[in-house]
């Protein structure tokens, strides 16, 4: 699937080249620079599930963040809207806020625990210029109905709210300012599983009735399976595998890709080329190598695989940053054709 | 997390209800900005402390539910004896004689039906002392530490906001201060600038900020990026709406706890001080004062003179101590 436009012609949100670095400083004060997020572009078009999978450390969650500007960002350019917000100060960006909002993988830390639920709502009404209790009061009940709740849940104490029905609250509480892009970090790993498809098959509603774009990062590949249009599969700050959601899951090319897609045992699709094993663990002192940063956990790993990588197309709008998956396709056991 | 409560369907009756509830909340945040500014307004304008005498009541009134705990049906000592302080010291002194009268009686007559704590080397009431006494030690204590509570708890939070530099002096400072021993450094200043009250309060707040200072920030630092602030920022919450409205209330419980164990901190330097002479000037009535007068009579055995504003101030802080315990505990 392609890249769907919004209304005004372009995607809604255009990242390129982002960059993040972190930097901290030990006790005799040297810098060190862990880059989180290393030069990573996609874009998002309305109604569009993009997805970034990938294990913890990766980076996935940072990107989420500096597109929502709640971190700095320390290269790179995003459009929203038509409009390059990483340079806009913080004073003037508020009350863009209202177009880009967020769904926090944990529920239960996502609300202030001595607020009542009702008040953690309001604060997402004035966004969208409601000014009265009583508007204010009809858009949280609208809200809190569209998510499948009974309005008077929202009363109670977030500790008072089971996990799901939290989670539920929260999407309701995004939804308020009628975004146009919806950030969902990991929006169902903290539920029991016997919810997750309920939370799943909401947003899939939501996002249909409403138009969203949305940027899902998760870890989950079922979950990203069944929401996603295109997929980009990220490891130490680098997008390795982009494409369409059956481009990277019934054809991956990365080895990284197929290793997480065999460990994750999925029963559909069927995949082609042999199975991967992943050995050992993410480590952050590959995150600075020129080269490919798999090599030691790659069972096809070779010489020039130190060599840096570029993304490259191995059919249209798949994206794949592996030398050999594009050049010596059988020798690491997959078939020879995209 | 997993509760529900029974009621969860359909019943719309309880959302008027709970909304009083809700606002009854934030009436109550209004009260108690309002008594800080009160009480501020006190320290620097009244010198009769007639305000603070206001202050002390709404408070009083504040608190007055809090001694039946409705949950476990018991009363709470701990704020049952407090709340008989405070209105010790709000009315008690209507009832009593005059504490600067000289010879009540004969001088250092012991504890008899009418004169109920006997009276000291000049003859005075020591029952009406100490009864007054409560009134300048209690208003000490609650006014240092409150103004404590108001310099270093916003300091704190903003400390962990800004970070960086303002961070390190911030705490540097407060390490300076913290490196003299408390009563020394209270010594110190008093020596340097003479006793009077306000003086004494202000000295008191000043060597206390440094805890809530650093007491808020290590309590905000865990929360300052946790997702419910991220979560405001998303609703386009200015930073300061942020820090008064999520991150202080949840702070609240851990700087409460102190404030108690703090207000019986101030009662403790105040008395000390006054032991050594550095206190508030004769003859007024204050606890530690009146110890002291009295210890050279204990070895004649007459110990009527200190034991019973020793006992004082020994209640106070020990019904301070117990109120913070349960206000850390939660119940």
């Amino acid at each position: 699937m392609s890249t769907q436009t919004s209304p005004n012609g372009g995607p809604v949100v255009e990242v390129r080249e982002l960059v993040k670095d972190y930097v901290t400083r030990d006790a005799r004060l040297r810098q060190h620079i862990a880059r989180a997020v290393d030069g990573v572009s996609f874009e998002i078009g309305a109604g569009e599930t993009f997805a970034i999978v990938g294990e913890s450390g990766s980076g996935k969650t940072t990107v989420g963040r500096v597109l929502l500007k709640l971190t700095s960002a320390t290269d790179g350019t995003v459009t929203f809207r038509g409009d390059e917000i990483l340079d806009i100060k913080e004073r003037h960006f508020r009350p863009e806020r209202r177009h880009m909002q967020m769904v926090f993988q944990d529920p239960l830390a996502a609300f202030d625990p001595q607020a009542t639920i009702r008040s953690s709502l309001r604060e997402f009404t004035r966004l969208s210029g409601i000014e009265t209790r009583l508007e204010q009061n009809e858009a949280i009940a609208r809200a809190v109905r569209s998510v499948g709740l009974e309005p008077d849940i929202v009363d109670r104490r977030p500790s008072q709210v089971s996990g799901g029905q939290l989670q539920r609250l929260s999407i309701a509480r995004s939804l308020l300012p009628e975004p146009e892009l919806l950030f969902l970090d990991e929006p169902t790993s903290s539920l029991d599983v016997s919810i997750r498809g309920q939370i799943v098959n909401l947003l899939l509603d939501l996002q249909e009735s409403n138009d969203l774009a949305y940027l899902l990062v998760a870890h989950d590949l079922r979950v990203v399976y069944a929401m996603a249009h295109r997929v980009a599969v990220m490891y130490l700050g680098q997008f390795v595998e982009v494409g369409a959601r059956d481009q990277v899951y019934a054809n991956a090319r990365h080895p990284y890709t197929r290793g997480l897609l065999e460990a994750a045992e999925l029963d559909e699709p069927p995949r082609r080329g042999d199975p991967v094993r992943l050995v050992g663990e993410i480590s952050e002192e590959a995150a600075t190598k020129p080269g490919c940063r798999l090599t030691l956990r790659c069972p096809y790993a070779v010489e020039r695989c130190e060599e840096p990588q570029p993304l490259r197309e191995t059919s249209a709008g798949h994206l794949v940053r592996c030398w050999r998956a594009v050049e010596q396709p059988v020798e690491i056991g997959l078939p020879p054709d995209d | 997390m997993s509760v529900v409560s029974p009621r969860a369907s359909g019943s719309s009756a309880p959302v008027g209800r709970r909304r009083l509830i809700d606002s009854a909340r934030s009436s109550r945040l209004v009260v108690a900005v309002a008594t800080a500014v009160i009480l501020v307004v006190a320290l620097v304008w009244d010198p009769d402390w007639r305000a603070l005498r206001v202050v002390v009541s709404v408070l009083a009134i504040l608190v007055a539910p809090a001694v039946w705990d409705s949950q476990r049906r018991v009363i709470r000592p701990a704020v049952a004896v407090m709340l008989a302080l405070i209105l010790m010291a709000l009315i008690g002194p209507l009832f009593t004689r005059d504490p600067l009268m000289l010879s009540v009686g004969e001088s250092l007559t012991g504890p008899s039906g009418d004169l109920w704590f006997g009276t000291d080397q000049f003859g005075r009431d020591i029952f009406a002392r100490v009864i007054h006494g409560a009134r300048l030690d209690l208003g000490v204590g609650f006014s240092a530490a409150a103004l404590a509570v108001i310099v270093g708890m916003p300091l704190g939070a903003l400390a962990v906001f800004r970070g960086g530099l303002f961070d390190s002096v911030l705490l540097r400072i407060s390490e300076a201060f913290q490196s003299f021993p408390t009563l020394l450094l209270a010594l110190g200043i008093v020596a340097a600038v003479g006793p009077s009250i306000p003086i004494l309060i202000f000295i008191i707040a000043i060597v206390n900020v440094p805890v809530y200072l650093r007491l808020t920030r290590s309590a905000v630092a865990p929360i300052v990026n946790a997702d419910f602030v991220l979560a405001a920022r998303c609703a386009g919450q200015r930073e300061l709406t942020i820090l008064f409205r999520h991150i202080l209330p949840n702070v609240r419980q851990v700087v409460l706890a102190q404030f108690s164990v703090n207000v019986a901190w101030a009662i403790q330097i105040l008395a000390a001080l006054s032991f050594v002479g550095l206190g508030v000037p004769v003859p007024t009535p204050e606890w530690g004062a009146m110890v002291r007068e009295g210890y050279e009579q204990l070895v004649y055995g007459r110990w009527w003179v200190s034991v019973f504003p020793g006992v004082a101030i020994l209640t106070t802080i020990l019904t301070l101590n117990q109120l913070s315990d349960r206000v850390r505990h939660g119940t």
